[in-house]
């Protein structure tokens, strides 16, 4: 099952930038079907209204997170979660706030392979005693 | 075994998909991530994701059908009882596999009654070696390098009789190499293979008597290949969870330098797997909302939910719900339904149960050699499954010395930018088959 002679050594070159492109290939391939269907569904929920476009925006919300999931992107926290403020991952919703310690996520931080995207918009969190 | 050649190719013979990696042969001792080549066995010009190639076979009038393909003609003819052949990893496994081989294909995989099991198994091998070599040609580094060795990833649990099975598959990679061979691009062609065809090069490498070389290496092995390679610090005992589609295979590993021993007493194999879990999802669905629904409407609804279960369980397994439309209806299966459901509740358990065993024996076994820590893995397509995270989350809390390794390594994060990701779990076991020294192998590529 020998192939041909081998004419080059691994030390040669990277081929890294290839296969990347490659993977990220099949990674959208992959992403591609949950996109189209939450734009079809988005535009379908644009005319909805009651029952019919909470089901309908529960599955544009379903398919974004697929096809984000197969670009290897990764939600940091969820509104509501209490967290340390780190200023690499989150931003402030008011500008004129001082860096606090604690703070309240009201939109999560979106990363990939430790790469923040999109900071996540959060807000100081209420002191201890002042609900 | 050859060793002419500088790389390694792996072949992961899949339930669902088959896959296959190269890596150089001293990448055990020099890693370089940016070395190791996922297969695009699918083609470059692959329509959904190249890595990976559907584990099919479809008799259809007069031609045979591989791959996606074979699926998608599958699903077409499943109202009239038509299906393909898939799992062959499973009838690989059987204990008399010569028997099972040489039974003739059911009626619904082959109506003409002309194929048996070993033919179709043969024929999916040849379009398999096929892909490879196509896939090493549009390689821009593989294609001008030497590919010394050949692996095949398997089960631990087929080693009761490992050396009779392993013949067997050599055998079968034989023929389909010669069949390869005589075929060439024909078994590439979009349309099928004509059952002339088919019929001669089956003729010409009936008992030809002879064995590829390949080795075999265990998949728990090759788990721990890739979660192990490259760290400057790695635990010498690790415990594998591999849920596949059709079993649950748990292993224990103990490691001493480069060469690696399997714990026999900790090796435990579950019937329960990822089939398992769809089924119990796909009543579910169909208990939520489909009492009303004409039976051939259920079978549609069945076959849908079927089709879509990857991202169902995705979904319910990250979000805590899946949303389902079917024709004017919608289905919402929730995550809490599934986890109180029995059949669901008994597989957690038993897992758990058979996972507390192995890491039992492990932890026993790392006291005696005054080993300080144990690592745990959890590797396959049900390894997302809340249960599982939690379950190894928990052994790493109850003993300061149990480590969680993560399915996807940080190499494979940082090397491709996150690329990998999302395609690594699938591609994990051919990755670390291609990666693992030879002393990890079951058995050698010269046995």
């Amino acid at each position: 099952m020998a192939r041909k002679a081998a004419r080059k050594t691994p030390q040669d070159g990277s081929p890294k930038q290839g296969l990347s492109d490659a993977l990220a290939a099949a990674a959208w391939r992959e992403a591609d079907a949950a996109l189209a269907q939450a734009w079809a569904d988005f535009a379908e929920m644009e005319n909805a209204s009651g029952a019919k476009r909470a089901v309908l925006l529960a599955l544009v919300g379903q398919s974004i997170a697929r096809a984000a999931r197969r670009r290897g992107l990764t939600c940091i926290g969820a509104p509501g979660d209490q967290v340390r403020f780190d200023p690499q991952r989150h931003v402030l919703v008011r500008s004129d706030e001082t860096a606090p310690d604690q703070v309240r996520v009201l939109a999560p931080a979106i990363e990939r392979g430790g790469e923040v995207l999109v900071k996540g918009r959060v807000n100081p969190a209420p002191k201890r005693g002042s609900g | 075994m050859s060793r002419a050649g500088d790389w390694t190719l792996c072949v992961d013979f899949g339930t669902a998909f088959s896959k296959a990696a190269a890596a150089p042969s001293e990448a055990w001792v020099r890693f370089d991530p940016e070395w190791v080549r996922p297969l695009m066995l699918g083609g470059a010009d692959a329509a959904h994701n190249a890595f990976l190639l559907e584990s099919a076979v479809f008799v259809g009038d007069d031609r045979v059908l591989f791959g996606g393909r074979a699926a998608a003609a599958a699903r077409a003819g499943a109202q009239s009882g038509r299906a393909a052949l898939r799992s062959f990893k499973t009838l690989l496994s059987v204990s008399d596999l010569d028997r099972a081989l040489n039974t003739a294909a059911p009626a619904a995989v082959d109506p003409h009654r002309m194929f048996t099991l070993r033919d179709l198994v043969t024929l999916y091998l040849a379009y398999l070696l096929a892909s490879i070599e196509r896939a090493i040609n549009e390689d821009d580094v593989l294609s001008d390098r030497e590919i010394g060795e050949r692996r095949y990833a398997a089960p631990a649990w087929r080693s009761g009789d490992s050396a009779g099975l392993h013949n067997a598959v050599l055998a079968l990679f034989a023929e389909a190499e010669i069949m390869r061979g005589k075929l060439g691009k024909k078994l590439l062609d979009p349309a099928g293979l004509s059952f002339p065809h088919a019929e001669k090069a089956l003729a010409a490498a009936s008992g030809a008597g002879v064995r590829a070389e390949m080795g075999l290496i265990f998949e728990a092995s090759a788990a721990a290949s890739y979660a192990a390679i490259g760290l400057e610090r790695s635990a010498a005992h690790m415990v594998v969870v591999d849920i596949g589609a059709g079993t649950t295979d748990i292993a224990a590993l103990h490691r001493s330098g480069a060469r690696v021993r399997e714990l026999p007493r900790a090796r435990v194999t579950l019937r329960q797997a990822g089939d398992f879990v769809d089924h119990v999802i796909a009543n579910l669905a169909l208990a939520g909302g489909a009492g009303s629904l004409s039976p051939e409407e259920k079978t549609a609804l069945w076959n849908l939910i079927i089709a879509q279960m990857v991202d169902i369980k995705e979904s319910m397994f990250y979000d805590g719900r899946a949303v389902l439309r079917h024709r004017n209806r919608t289905y919402v299966i929730q995550r809490s339904a599934l986890e109180r459901d029995s059949l669901y509740r008994d597989f957690a358990a038993n897992l758990t149960h058979a996972f507390d065993h192995s890491l039992q024996i492990a932890r026993r076994h790392a006291r005696r050699e005054g080993r300080g820590e144990i690592q745990v893995i959890a590797v396959g397509g049900g390894s997302s499954a809340p249960f599982v995270r939690e379950m190894l989350s928990r052994a790493a809390a109850k003993g300061q010395a149990v480590a969680q390794r993560p399915s996807t390594p940080e190499w494979a994060q940082t090397v491709f930018e996150g690329n990998l990701a999302p395609v690594f779990p699938q591609l994990a076991i051919a990755i670390g088959g291609a990666l693992a020294p030879p002393d990890m192998l079951a058995v050698g590529g010269d046995a």
